[in-house]
């Protein structure tokens, strides 16, 4: 078993300091060309025809009045479709590109190609489409019942997804205080900033996909589930995108593109627009938690339970959301969750960052505040007596499907002799949110300004101000679809390159991956460049979603530059040390180096250790690939991030306005593999989380299930002046066993911490606990429903 | 050219709304008549009796003229809320207010301080108060072969006008959920002799209440009151209309508008250096 | 053709009354780094400099900008030194996805020419016309404020 060793990661060359990312001058020169920015020669333009109702089926087309449209090329209607369904990342889409039938106001039912932009947009609309009306359905619980509509030949509901320990009973009965929640979340848009275009060009049998994408390989399986083509005929070439959290994956209408394209015998850009980002293609679940919750009168959690709904809308087929609370809270010995997952006719549901940390995640905060509240202890303390530190053992084990039966396979599928260096695994390997509540509750000043639940720090008028504190954790990746694979190439000049399909959303994977490439090969970073997005030069990766680049592919790619540093070693003790055991070398710089100078103080260039390259089949070669040559460890069963956030809001409670006046970030991801890369990206999930907490929900209308904010207008997102420009990030950095250099995942705890502290803090502020998003409305409404019980 | 062209001829000003409603379609002009580069129409005039804005101003110059005048200060502190930086060297006051949004910014402080519109036609000029210019969302007095050429801002000869506006909003750039405006001008003698209040985005056109009004004129500087004035706002907030969308419910813009309306008066009369107790 | 002036250079473009000049940038002349997202003036990503004034392209008609001069975010750097604002943005990684950075720091300039010497929460006021979807705000801060100061070095070593 390996050992907590608490000194990796520091002191290193590259890892660990804030290097610029290697696409900062294309970014603020503007050069940088995401998915709407390419073009290919000879291409035309494609449009999407959208069904205008929740759910209906085509009983005919005619395009014959679109054909008369100056620039018209072709259509592709349901009948030119493989009926293959095919399935996007974690189940966030699954279904046929088009069979058809619309199951949301929005959804893709045809699509025209054209020569210019304008004469798609003309003719998709003189495409006549006659329909047959199907009852429709849009609210999870009328979903479930007996008789109501079906939208799915699967049936509306998924199997429960559960986790169980312990006897909730015996937790109920040793609890001194027990809360209750029924609380509903609306949905969160993405807003993606960047909007998305795709462009599929056919070459004989094989197609050329380019667009913006955070997992070039998983959509690279996608185009070759739905058209039933080998995967060796498809290249996938992933561009950076605009900001993503989870939007852009895999999508149907990058499928139809392929198809379009197939169809009229031309390369075809599909480039949506904003509406269309907005309302047609993903969002955040819907979701509803009810529970029970309850502690002793010291405030030790004895149990929960909880029942969870989220809505997948039309093509969305999860049962689960993150149940990463369930290992931050999980140090009381008896808990049962249920998740389960509804289809309805909304536009589809999937994973946005944070997915569940964000919701079940906050009424797990919000229950054990109440808790905290009715025993009396500060919500710091009540954190750091609940929840779990390294060492501590992990609730999703406990899962009832899935999750432990997965990993218990790919446990026995790996040969004893290469488990050896593995963590305890099912314990948590590092970090816990101790550490982060005691830093930042001393940085924040937590135990000056806290003046009691429910308690104003401040109040002047109508003017209440409160603080708040919130904890986040997420898993850092995910096994059970596939090992993330890199490979690194070191070319005859001693440069080299690393192949990871990762995402290029703003996170700086580019940068990171390469940093921790440089570090391991002793190379400076402007000697390590890295492609991310082409999918016939990579091996396949998961790509960048559930938090994973930095841990899984970041794993992946130093194990490649550790195979790559191992032949480089075998040549140059062969050809340059006499013979020395390779293991007596290392690499410094560009140079090979032995690590006892007193007995070789040469410096060989890798250069020239290349240049005496040979292979025992080929003869002269001209490079080194590596690849990872042992199984990653199944890190969902111990390793965690960690994230508390700090917050101070003023609340009118006339007008219900809330502002966020102060916010300090604390967060455990390991070694920072680049602090500056890493506060951004934190601050980034402060302030998203912070949005869903106060402003951003999509509305949809009553009857029809339509978006009726897609536009940012009516979708509030915050600004500059929305949020403190002085917020901090700080960093416990307790290095992971496994992670290159000791670093862990990072995205998508942080998110969590903010919403949980910024929803407490308005309770601080004014006595009540608000729904979310705490528009100004529902905080006037609470108030008011809070003083007319009371009178 | 409108003349001639008639419906099919659309004026276009900064153009910032203009451009929405033809993508989205809610227009759709043959012609457009650039009107943003007239300098004739970009002016703002302080004299002794009235303050002049020409309907080409753009907003971000009304912003920068907040030295000129303390009226012109509140005008400016308004734009400010409107759209974005880069929005508005576009965007106009005329444009805004031949715009009509029910929501717009501007026009509440117009009709509070009992401005006029000053409409240029074929046949010469000819003046409609502010209260009279909104006639429906999107629509107002101008007819479709005229223009409006400027807004005139009336002020006393025999005493000081100050004015306020308030709006409900989420983030820092947005459209008001609900807003209110009042200008409240004293004569030497220390009495409240005129009051004008606007209320925006209750109703299709921006509300005044000559009622509410009457009920504070007539009161010295001295004697008003946070409860008085806020009898005043709840008279003037039973004229609201307002319906229920996406941004806010009836209920809650009903209620608001009078706190709005309330917190307008507060600060005007506050602006006076009138003591509130 | 429409004659404007774009980055110190007369160009032509197309005359159809139709199109935005962001369109018309990006489509015509090639200028990419003009983004555009929400394409109805909230999100700011495609501010340009139309005669110095900071303006969303995409509520402008190409006609509006005849014999005007636009400076678009490929007009600011000299050669290959980036104008000093870009560089605070690169140094202080005002920026996560990039996309919306060229219209921030487009607004930036416009900002900087008005209040050379802002205080922090003047420049998070001035900035809020652009959307960061990924949440660089606080970096964005620092860099316009870091960008004033190279500005302000740049004039002083110039007397």
């Amino acid at each position: 078993m390996a050992k907590h060793d608490k000194n990796i990661g520091k002191g290193l060359k590259v890892v660990g300091h804030g290097l610029h990312v290697k696409d900062a001058v294309e970014k603020v020169t503007g050069t940088i060309r995401y998915g709407v920015d390419y073009e290919v020669q000879n291409m035309v333009h494609g449009r999407i025809i959208r069904c205008p109702h929740p759910h209906a089926r085509i009983t005919r087309i005619d395009a014959s009045k679109a054909e008369d449209v100056p620039g018209f090329i072709g259509i592709l209607t349901h009948d030119d479709v493989p009926q293959n369904d095919w399935e996007a990342a974690w189940f966030n889409y699954r279904g046929k590109v088009l069979d058809g039938v619309g199951r949301f106001v929005g959804d893709d039912m045809a699509a025209v190609a054209a020569t210019t932009p304008e004469a798609a947009e003309k003719a998709a609309e003189l495409v006549e489409i006659d329909y047959e009306l199907l009852p429709a359905v849009f609210c999870m619980e009328e979903a479930r019942k007996d008789g109501a509509p079906q939208i799915r030949d699967e049936g509306n509901e998924r199997d429960p997804y559960g986790v169980a320990w312990g006897d909730v009973a015996v937790g109920k009965a040793a609890a001194d205080h027990t809360v209750d929640c029924d609380i509903f979340y609306e949905s969160q848009q993405y807003a993606p900033l960047g909007r998305n275009a795709c462009i599929a060009e056919w070459m004989g049998d094989r197609v050329n996909v380019i667009t913006s994408s955070q997992t070039p390989s998983e959509l690279r399986d996608g185009i070759h589930e739905a058209l039933g083509i080998p995967l060796s005929k498809i290249r996938v070439q992933a561009l950076p995108s605009g900001s993503s959290f989870g939007q852009w994956w895999s999508n149907n209408f990058m499928m139809i593109a392929v198809l379009l394209a197939r169809k009229v015998g031309k390369a075809v850009k599909i480039e949506l627009d904003n509406e269309e980002c907005m309302a047609t293609v993903k969002r955040r679940h819907q979701e509803r938690t009810r529970g029970s919750m309850g502690c002793t009168a010291e405030g030790e959690l004895t149990y929960f339970e909880f029942d969870h709904l989220i809505d997948n809308g039309g093509y969305g087929f999860k049962d689960d959301v993150g149940f990463f609370c369930v290992d931050m809270w999980g140090k009381n010995g008896h808990g049962d969750y249920q998740i389960h997952g509804i289809n309805t006719n909304m536009v589809t549901a999937g994973c946005m960052r944070g997915v569940g940390d964000c919701t079940l995640g906050a009424s797990v905060e919000r229950m054990a505040d109440q808790l905290a509240e009715k025993v009396g202890i500060d919500p710091v303390r009540f954190r750091i007596k609940n929840q779990i530190v390294a060492g501590d053992e992990l609730r999703m084990q406990h899962s009832r499907h899935n999750i432990k039966g997965a990993v218990d396979e790919y446990i026995k599928n790996v040969p004893e002799h290469l488990r050896k260096d593995w963590p305890e695994l099912f314990k948590l390997s590092a970090g816990g949110t101790r550490a982060l509540l005691e830093l930042g509750s001393e940085h924040f000043g937590w135990d000056q300004r806290w003046k009691g639940w429910a308690t104003p720090t401040h109040s002047d008028g109508s003017i209440r101000r409160g603080i708040g504190v919130g904890t986040g954790a997420h898993v850092c990746g995910v096994e059970f679809e596939g090992a993330s694979n890199a490979m690194v190439r070191m070319n005859p000049d001693g440069s080299a390159k690393v192949h990871a399909a990762v995402g290029r959303q703003g996170a700086g994977a580019e940068t990171t991956q390469a940093m921790v490439v440089a570090e391991e090969l002793g190379l400076p970073l402007d000697q390590v460049a890295i492609e991310t997005g082409d999918t016939d030069s990579c091996p396949w990766n998961h790509g960048s979603l559930a938090s994973s680049t930095m841990y899984r592919t970041g794993w992946a790619s130093r194990e490649a530059a550790r195979d790559v540093k191992r032949q480089l070693l075998a040549i140059a003790a062969k050809e340059f040390f006499d013979n020395v055991d390779p293991d007596e070398l290392d690499v410094d710089d560009g140079e090979v180096v032995h690590r006892d100078p007193a007995k070789h103080n040469q410096r060989i260039r890798f250069a020239d250790v290349l240049s005496e390259l040979r292979s025992e089949t080929l003869g002269q070669t001209s490079s080194i690939t590596g690849s990872p040559r042992v199984p990653m460890p199944p890190s969902t069963t111990f390793a965690r991030q960690f994230g508390a956030q700090f917050a101070e809001v003023e609340v009118d409670v006339e007008t219900g306005q809330i502002k966020l006046l102060d916010f300090l970030c604390v967060q455990d991801s390991g070694t920072v593999v680049n602090p500056q890369v890493l506060k951004n990206q934190i601050i980034g999930a402060a302030i998203c989380g912070s949005g869903f907490a106060i402003y951003e929900e999509m509305i949809f209308d009553q009857e029809t299930g339509a978006l009726e904010n897609g536009n940012l207008l009516d979708y509030k997102l915050l600004r500059c002046a929305d949020f403190p420009h002085d917020a901090e990030v700080l960093f416990v950095e307790d290095p992971d066993p496994v992670g290159p250099f000791g670093a862990r995942g990072a995205g998508e705890s942080p998110i969590a911490a903010g919403i949980a502290a910024v929803a407490q803090a308005v309770h601080n502020a004014i006595g009540v606990w608000v729904d979310m998003p705490m528009t100004p409305e529902r905080v006037v409404a609470a108030i008011k429903a809070e003083r007319d019980r009371h009178t | 050219m409108l003349a001639e062209h008639g419906p099919d001829a659309m004026i276009w000003a900064g153009g910032t709304d203009m451009t929405l409603h033809w993508q989205r379609e809610k227009v759709s002009p043959t012609v457009c008549v650039d009107i943003r580069d007239v300098s004739q129409l970009d002016f703002i005039e302080v004299g002794n009796d009235a303050i002049r804005i020409g309907a080409m101003t753009a907003l971000a110059t009304l912003e920068r003229a907040a030295g000129r005048h303390h009226i012109l200060k509140m005008l400016s502190d308004i734009t400010k809320l409107m759209c974005t930086p880069q929005t508005r060297t576009l965007a106009t006051v005329g444009g805004n207010m031949c715009n009509a949004s029910p929501a717009a910014d501007l026009s509440p402080a117009f009709v509070a301080l009992d401005a006029t519109a000053v409409i240029f036609g074929r046949n010469g000029t000819r003046e409609v108060t502010a209260y009279d210019f909104f006639v429906g969302v999107n629509r107002t007095a101008v007819a479709q072969d005229e223009i409006l050429q400027e807004v005139t801002i009336p002020l006393p000869s025999d005493g000081e006008i100050h004015g306020s506006y308030r709006r409900i909003d989420r983030t820092v750039v947005d459209i008001a959920l609900v807003n209110g405006s009042a200008a409240v001008t004293v004569g030497i003698d220390g009495v409240i002799s005129k009051v004008g209040l606007g209320l925006g985005a209750v109703a299709p056109i921006i509300l005044n209440a000559p009622d509410a009004s009457a009920a504070l004129e007539g009161t010295s500087l001295a004697d008003v009151t946070r409860d008085k004035l806020a009898e005043v706002a709840a008279i003037a907030a039973r004229h609201a209309k307002p319906i229920t969308d996406v941004r806010a419910s009836a209920g809650y813009r009903q209620d608001m508008v009078e706190v709005m309306l309330r917190r307008a008066l507060e600060d005007a009369i506050t602006n006076h250096g009138g003591k509130l107790r | 053709m429409t004659v404007l002036k774009v980055n110190g250079r007369p160009v032509e473009i197309s005359d159809r009354g139709d199109r935005t000049l962001a369109d018309a940038l990006r489509n015509d002349l090639g200028l990419i780094g003009t983004r555009v997202s929400c394409a109805e003036g909230e999100c700011g990503s495609c501010t340009i400099l139309v005669d110095g004034q900071p303006s969303t392209s995409c509520l402008m008609l190409a006609q509006q900008a005849e014999g005007k001069e636009i400076t678009t975010i490929e007009g600011l750097a000299d050669g290959d030194n980036l104008h000093p604002i870009q560089q605070a943005f690169v140094e202080e990684q005002g920026f996560q996805c990039g996309f919306c950075t060229p219209g921030l720091i487009i607004s930036a300039k416009a900002f900087l020419a008005e209040n050379p010497n802002p205080t922090a929460d003047e420049v998070a006021v001035g900035m809020s016309g652009n959307i960061c979807r990924c949440g660089a705000y606080p970096y964005i801060v620092k860099a316009v404020l870091r960008g004033a100061e190279k500005i302000r070095a740049v004039a002083l070593a110039a007397e």
